[in-house]
């Protein structure tokens, strides 16, 4: 298994100038959560000179299908078939990528964009999806590890709300 | 309650509804929905629960045990850049993968 190293992969499509939002716990992380996580989810924008982006830097990543705890499997890819799908659990050589293009509760790639927070990683610049989203995401996939995270995370947007109102 | 605010923003964008509409609703004004949003006003909780319905949604309330591990944890990463937050996060999920090796090895496993 491959060191995890999110911001690798993130360097791999920046490089193939996808477009895309971080989500999920590694975007919270780089945000203040504390909750450890060993994949980062991607919110790709779904048009279609994108897509052939993105394809061609799943390439370069080795993007293979995780297939819990058996061998991956290959992953044949193009921007046709990125479009027709909704999620992707992948295993890359820098470790595992989610893609999905409309987390629960979010209406996808431009729903994110509009709140997304750009940071410089490496020398690269990603987007992440805001606390306030990420929250909202998790809240309706109300699974339990999501649910676990919710109590910190609403903690952290209420405590980034507070440090932006002006001081009096 | 400024999380009031905050619970009724991703309500009103999980009900794809924009301030205007959930103002017209609510019977008050777009500026009134983004002022209560930004954490400017603390709205009690009925008024919370009041706008979260009208968005379609119910706000379930429950008391927990206190357990504020993350919290700590959290507080101690303020500071930190987001770099130094991932390093870290990193490095953590490597020690998990150590550990767990280590006990696979002990155990035979």
């Amino acid at each position: 298994m491959a060191d995890f190293d999110g911001t690798a992969i993130l360097q791999v499509l920046a490089r193939h100038q996808v477009h895309f939002v971080v989500i999920g716990g590694w975007a919270a992380v780089a945000q203040g959560s504390p909750i450890p996580t060993r994949d980062v989810d991607v919110v790709p924008e779904n048009e279609r000179a994108n897509l052939t982006r993105l394809s061609g830097a799943l390439r370069e990543l080795d993007a293979k299908v995780r297939n819990g705890d058996e061998d991956p499997l290959p992953f044949v890819h193009d921007a046709t078939s990125l479009a027709g799908s909704v999620f992707w659990n992948l295993t890359t050589t820098f470790g595992d990528l989610d893609l999905s293009f409309q987390p629960s509760g979010t209406q996808g790639y431009a729903d994110l964009r509009r709140d997304a927070i750009e940071v410089t990683l490496r020398g690269t610049p990603v987007l992440l999806a805001s606390l306030a989203d990420i929250v909202r995401s998790k809240e309706a996939a109300g699974r339990d590890k999501d649910r676990r995270a919710l109590p910190i995370l609403r903690e952290l947007v209420a405590q980034q709300l507070r440090d932006r109102r002006p001081k009096r | 309650m400024v999380i009031g605010g905050e619970l009724v923003r991703e309500a009103r964008k999980r009900g794809a509804l924009t301030q205007r509409e959930l103002a017209e609703r609510a019977g008050t004004t777009q500026s009134g929905i983004a002022r209560l949003e930004s954490g400017r006003t603390s709205p009690p909780l009925e008024t919370v629960q009041r706008l979260i319905r009208l968005c379609g949604f119910e706000l379930l309330v429950e008391l927990a045990l206190f357990d504020d591990s993350d919290r700590v944890q959290a507080r101690d990463l303020r500071w930190s850049t987001p770099t130094q937050r991932l390093d870290l996060n990193e490095r953590s999920v490597r020690q998990a993968d150590e550990l767990r090796e280590a006990f696979l090895a002990a155990t035979g496993g």
